[in-house]
């Protein structure tokens, strides 16, 4: 059963006078308790797809379900209940807790919004349980965000969206501003908390090392595009795309002489401005043929629930003696 | 932090150890607020050697002496009692009309700050209005609504008001912008919500360094109307009048009359203006 | 080639002094590659800052030295020090776009670079120009030449940046997080030109990175930081494999393998070298 379910979206906004097709026909679904993440780097549209998700944009077509009601048909009023149960985290805590307010007023916010009945008190011992289930205690209530480590401002914003119960959090790398130390920590809490409560997340993120700690499955995004999608163990233990390949090159170990062979991309990102009319890594791919930029970008499965966005791969589905033999 | 836990202080002795933190860190704001309470207190509370609106006619034109320490004017008023009793009207006034002026910039300038046709609109309409020569605009309102001196308060609100509206706007639209607003819509909370409990203290910063630049402003507009006679009523005391009088005087060499309630204008606007910079650079700092 | 003795920088803040590094030693080795390391606060850049003079008005050296070449950093004058600072001392900062001036075009800013420290007539240095962004592979460098910064992509610019600081062919080349503001694969292009950069002209690096995996890939000692400390330096090979220190330990268990190294390590490298 899925909580979230994305069926062909897309969004395209203007920026300075030019379109920007920050998505491209995405589907997704989220079922219940899982975790889903979402990876790209800038420009890919990962960001988009998570406020598309959030019903804080409403994408250019598609559909957007969350638990049966279709986001992309209520208005900004009738989305408002419904944010109690769907949530986020951002990536810059600082930047996402409001300076002027302290802590405590911080995470009690979305109880004012959301359970009026509440007396004042039973705000502030919910306030206080959730401080000390995220690892803070009842005295940071009345500390300003400016006044905390950045690990403690991000367990701020994770309480905060917690404190309504949601079924699915929007994790919008919410651990890459965050130093090593501490990034494990802020890990270790969500996936806590997700056993807890049987949350549903959708982690957006560039860092594939990290999605391996915490996903079930996984989505390779480039220029607004799903590339390679399927099983995290499936995808990062064997994945077929090239983009994926590269992008899975480019983490270093930290284990001396353990490398990896880089899969180099040629040059970078190109702008999202116009619709791609061919595989969207044109231009950059290692494994590029002619009959690639003819090509209409189309996920194919390789294995089981394992999917993928490329021409060569789909080819030698379709025909492996014959290709595995020119290899 | 830690030595005041140990050696328990009373609570006057905690408040005076904090003040001079304080302005060990901004002594702008210090001085500036120092200076004002002063020129304030002094004009409610000094005991004046004469009597502000009680001519002397058998002094006149005195120069600075022992008796009267700024002189004398043609009327035989005590030019310091007066300059110091001026303060009683002018300042609360200069305040006055600059909390009604950021009042009126908050309730305009933080919904306009909503992108729509209708705010863009009334933005052309601001740009037209404040193209006039407002000084001349509320000094044909106030000479042609009365002599009041709650015309002033109109005066100094039109001129201003318009400044505050599109400071607090664009600072308003600035800060639309960050995570945190993004972060309170996808909490759910109302536009109105968003507009006051956060929007709004962020651009308090900025609307305190304005209001001490708008008072000191509004401090030379009210000595400005009052030079040309309007608002006043003699033989009540204020620093414009004084100067007015005053300079008519200085061809004939009573240079004091006009001297002591300028530099009466010149202490406070200085004050102010320190006061802005000690604001601005703590804002900055922080 | 570098060697750093006792650096201490203190900043004066809002709260009083307030010592930013403290006794920071260690060595650059002529033709080796050494990695500070360390995280948020750990004075890493504080570091470089100080060996290149380079602090804020609010911060200054009040101990240490930092002897280059027979000279001691801290105690140049600042012409001095200007002069060392590109011609013998190579920077490379984080941010491509702050490091480039944008509006000059970048033909424009080679001839600053170059004027600083020698004469060169514009034809002479147009050619050195064109040739040096073409060994940074910057495509198109005539057009590049012309162009202004803010055309740039992210990469592109580093890539300049990187020819501007390798142009009087320094024999140390300082590096502060030069990959951190740019894509994930875009980051290791740059780290691997920066590499051969310093290779080919058996240059020194001095490169300043969060990244534990940058230093066990492309250095050859590490200089681990903490709170303004040293904790632990060493060749990176006994470092990374064996930490003394329990923060350096910590560190180095806090990353995740990368996600190739992950789970199942038999499978991984299949895919890559199938192809």
């Amino acid at each position: 059963m899925s909580i979230m379910e994305l069926r062909d979206v897309n969004h395209v906004f203007r920026r300075g006078g030019k379109e920007v097709h920050a998505v491209n026909g995405v589907s997704l679904s989220v079922a219940k308790g899982e975790t889903v993440a979402v990876i790209g780097e800038s420009g890919s549209g990962k960001s988009t797809l998570g406020r598309i998700a959030l019903g804080l944009i409403t994408p250019t077509s598609g559909s957007v379900v969350f638990d049966g009601i279709e986001l992309t048909a209520l208005s900004r009023k009738q989305m408002r209940p419904l944010r109690s149960r769907l949530q986020v985290v951002f990536q810059e805590p600082y930047e996402s807790l409001n300076p002027r307010l302290k802590v405590g007023d911080i995470i009690a916010e979305p109880l004012i919004i959301h359970r009026p009945e509440l007396s004042r008190a039973e705000r502030r011992e919910k306030v206080v349980a959730m401080l000390e289930r995220v690892g803070l205690t009842a005295e940071h209530a009345d500390r300003l965000p400016r006044n905390l480590s950045g690990g403690q401002q991000q367990r701020i914003g994770i309480a905060r969206a917690i404190i309504t119960e949601p079924e699915l959090v929007i994790l919008d790398e919410p651990t890459s501003s965050l130093d090593v130390s501490v990034r494990a920590r802020v890990l270790d809490l969500l996936r806590d908390l997700q056993r807890e409560r049987g949350i549903s997340y959708v982690f957006i993120s560039h860092d594939l090392a990290t999605v391996g700690l915490i996903s079930d499955r996984v989505a390779v995004m480039y220029l607004g595009t799903v590339v390679e999608q399927g099983p995290t163990q499936e995808v990062l233990t064997n994945p077929r795309h090239p983009y994926t390949q590269a992008l899975m090159s480019a983490t270093l170990s930290t284990v001396v002489g353990q490398k990896r062979e880089h899969v180099p991309l040629r040059g970078e990102i190109p702008n999202p401005s116009k619709k791609p009319t061919k595989c969207v890594l044109s231009g950059r791919c290692p494994i590029e043929v002619d009959a690639c930029s003819s090509w209409q970008v189309r996920l194919a499965q390789v294995a089981d629930r394992h999917e993928v966005a490329c021409m060569r791969v789909e080819q030698e589905q379709k025909q492996p003696v014959e290709l595995g033999g020119g290899r | 932090m830690s030595d005041a836990a140990a050696i328990p202080k009373s609570p006057a002795a905690e408040v005076v150890t904090k003040i001079v933190n304080f302005a060990r860190v901004s002594p702008g704001i210090v001085a500036g607020v120092a200076v004002l309470l002063f020129l304030l207190l002094a004009s409610f509370l000094a005991p004046l050697p004469y009597d502000p609106v009680t001519p002397d006619p058998t002094s006149v034109l005195q120069p600075p002496s022992a008796q009267h320490i700024f002189g004398t004017d043609a009327n035989g008023f005590d030019v310091f009692s007066r300059v110091v009793a001026a303060g009683r009207s002018d300042l609360p006034l200069a305040l006055a009309g600059t909390l009604a002026s950021l009042v009126i910039g908050l309730l305009v300038g933080l919904p306009l700050s909503v992108k729509s046709k209708w705010s863009e609109g009334f933005m052309r309409a601001l740009d037209a209005f404040q193209s006039f020569p407002l000084i001349v605009l509320s000094v044909t309102i106030v000479s042609l609504t009365g002599n009041d001196i709650q015309n002033i308060l109109y005066a100094i609100v039109i001129i201003n008001g318009p400044r505050f509206i599109r400071l607090i706007r664009s600072e308003a639209l600035a800060i639309r912008e960050a995570r945190f607003i993004e972060a309170a819509i996808a909490t759910g909370a109302r536009p109105r919500r968003v507009m006051f409990r956060h929007i709004m203290p962020n651009v308090i910063d900025v609307c305190l360094v304005q209001c001490s630049l708008t008072t000191a402003n509004a401090v030379i507009v009210i000595a400005a109307l009052n030079f040309l006679g309007i608002g006043v009523s003699p033989p009540t005391p204020t620093w414009g009048s004084m100067v007015q009088v005053g300079a008519q005087a200085i061809s004939t060499g009573q240079w004091w009359i006009a001297i002591w309630p300028g530099v009466a204008i010149f202490i406070a606007i200085a004050s102010l203006n320190m006061l802005a910079n000690g604001i601005q650079r703590r804002v900055e700092g922080s | 080639m570098l060697r750093v003795q006792g650096l201490t920088s203190q900043f004066r803040g809002r709260a009083g002094v307030v010592r930013a590094i403290d006794d920071v030693s260690f060595e650059v080795p002529a033709g080796e590659a050494v990695g500070i390391v360390g995280e948020t606060g750990s004075g890493k850049s504080v570091t470089i800052r100080s060996i290149l003079g380079l602090l804020p008005s609010y911060g200054r050296v009040v101990a240490g030295s930092a002897e280059f070449e027979g000279e001691d950093l801290i105690k140049l004058s600042r012409t001095r020090l200007r002069e060392i600072r590109g011609a013998r001392i190579g920077f490379v900062a984080q941010n491509p776009f702050g490091a480039l001036n944008p509006v000059l075009s970048i033909e424009k800013q080679f001839r600053n670079v170059m004027r600083a420290h020698r004469r060169m007539s514009r034809a002479e240095l147009h050619d050195l120009a064109i040739e040096r962004l073409t060994a940074v592979q910057v495509r198109g460098p005539e057009r590049v030449l012309r162009g202004y910064a803010h055309e740039l992509s992210g990469g592109m610019a580093q890539r300049v940046v990187i020819a501007l600081a390798m142009l009087h062919d320094p024999p140390l080349v300082i590096a502060d997080e030069p990959t951190t503001a740019l894509d994930v694969t875009v980051q290791r292009q740059i780290l691997d030109l920066i590499d051969s950069q310093v290779k080919q002209g058996g240059r020194s690096l001095l490169l300043v990175t969060h990244d534990l995996g940058v230093v066990a890939q492309y250095c050859h000692r590490v200089v681990v930081m903490k709170s303004g400390r040293v904790v632990e330096t060493g060749l990176v090979a006994d470092v990374f494999t064996n930490p003394t220190h329990e923060y350096t330990k910590q560190l180095l268990d806090a990353v995740p393998p990368a996600p190739w190294a992950q789970e199942a390590p038999g499978l991984t490298e299949q895919a890559v070298t199938s192809r």
